[in-house]
């Protein structure tokens, strides 16, 4: 059976990302920004709100098929919104989602 | 985590890929035209427990077959039914075995019939990628060897790599870690290191190598219904020549 990918290429504005390396190991954002192949501004809505993104390498995240569709429009739009509903919406994926995932176990669902 | 087996490890493995490569060698001889994809899951489910494995696939996060059955525009986990084989298909078969413990998974891409001379260079082509890749599942090199070597071999025939799923670790689970892509830079990604164990398992379109799933949850098939073939080994690392645990 083949195992779906958590590779960068599929980093998309508002998917949720989780941090694999640096101090804040573990914890998760929704991207806010793509910047280029390598780098991402990424929001969690507590120390890092859309007025103060957390720059971050995307070799050092791992990405989940959850996208917040509607503050991705917005995003993108260019709207600098969302703080609250972000706080929320990384809780509500990091339930469905995530669940057993880790990184530093051998278990891949 | 990236885990070494142990040699007893290592040897229930051996075991666990024996069974899937004589699975799919009776099942290749099982597909011909007017066979259902469903006949060809009840086959390999009794095959397989009768030599005492399980099937790996049943009930794998809900999946409700034995063996991922995809045809022609189909790329991976197609789910076994009422679909009869015509001639000029083309069927990748996937399939996992578990005994003692560890899990054994491989696939191939069968004709039925006379195929297209495109069907028969794509199957040929990405069986040949497979080889490539296991070429370079040796210590010190790196999985972005493996993956380079995959994607470079399929583009130079004209052919695409389906991206959005990957090879994997494997031991006493069916997906650990690492991810082996089969597309990448040579250099990059975990070394190799005797003791790994990973499934490599090039996916290939004719056509675009983006892919779309059915409605079902978990049939992809290729964007534009272009061809698609997939063939995979399960692969163990040593100090010298890597050893295919599911071939005779």
């Amino acid at each position: 059976m083949v195992q779906e990918s958590n590779v960068v290429s599929n980093a998309v504005v508002g998917q949720l990302a989780v941090s694999k390396r640096g101090r804040d190991r573990g914890v998760p954002y929704l991207v806010l920004e793509i910047i280029d192949d390598a780098f991402i501004y990424l929001v969690n809505g507590d120390r890092r709100r859309i007025e103060n993104p957390k720059r971050k390498n995307v070799k050092h995240l791992q990405f989940y098929p959850a996208v917040a569709e509607h503050l991705a429009q917005q995003w993108e739009a260019g709207q600098q919104v969302g703080n609250v509903e972000v706080r929320k919406v990384i809780a509500g994926f990091m339930q469905t989602v995530v669940g057993n995932d880790s990184d530093t176990r051998g278990v891949e669902k | 985590m990236i885990t070494l087996k142990s040699a007893r490890e290592i040897s229930y493995m051996r075991e666990a890929g024996r069974i899937v490569a004589l699975t799919l060698q009776e099942l290749g001889k099982q597909v011909k035209a007017g066979i259902t994809t469903g006949e060809l899951d009840r086959f390999a489910e009794e095959f397989l427990r009768r030599t005492g494995a399980e099937p790996a696939f049943l009930g794998y996060q809900g999946f409700p077959a034995s063996i991922c059955a995809s045809v022609n525009e189909e790329v991976i986990h197609g789910i076994p039914g009422l679909r009869k084989l015509e001639i000029g298909d083309i069927i990748s078969i996937d399939i996992g075995s578990v005994i003692h413990g560890y899990y054994g998974d491989a696939s191939m891409t069968f004709p039925v019939g006379e195929v297209s001379t495109e069907a028969a260079k794509l199957m040929q082509v990405t069986e040949q990628s497979l080889y490539q890749g296991i070429e370079q599942a040796t210590p010190g090199h790196r999985i972005g060897d493996i993956s380079a070597a995959v994607q470079h071999y399929v583009e130079s025939h004209g052919y695409q790599v389906v991206r959005d799923f990957v090879g994997h670790g494997i031991g006493s689970h069916m997906h650990e870690e690492p991810q082996v892509p089969n597309y990448g830079k040579t250099g990059l990604g975990p070394r190799l290191q005797p003791g790994m164990v990973i499934a490599i398992e090039p996916m290939v379109s004719v056509g675009t190598y983006e892919v779309a799933l059915q409605s079902n949850g978990w049939t992809a098939v290729t964007k534009d219904q272009s061809l698609s073939a997939h063939f995979e080994h399960t692969v163990l690392i040593t100090e010298g020549v890597p050893e295919i645990l599911t071939r005779l």
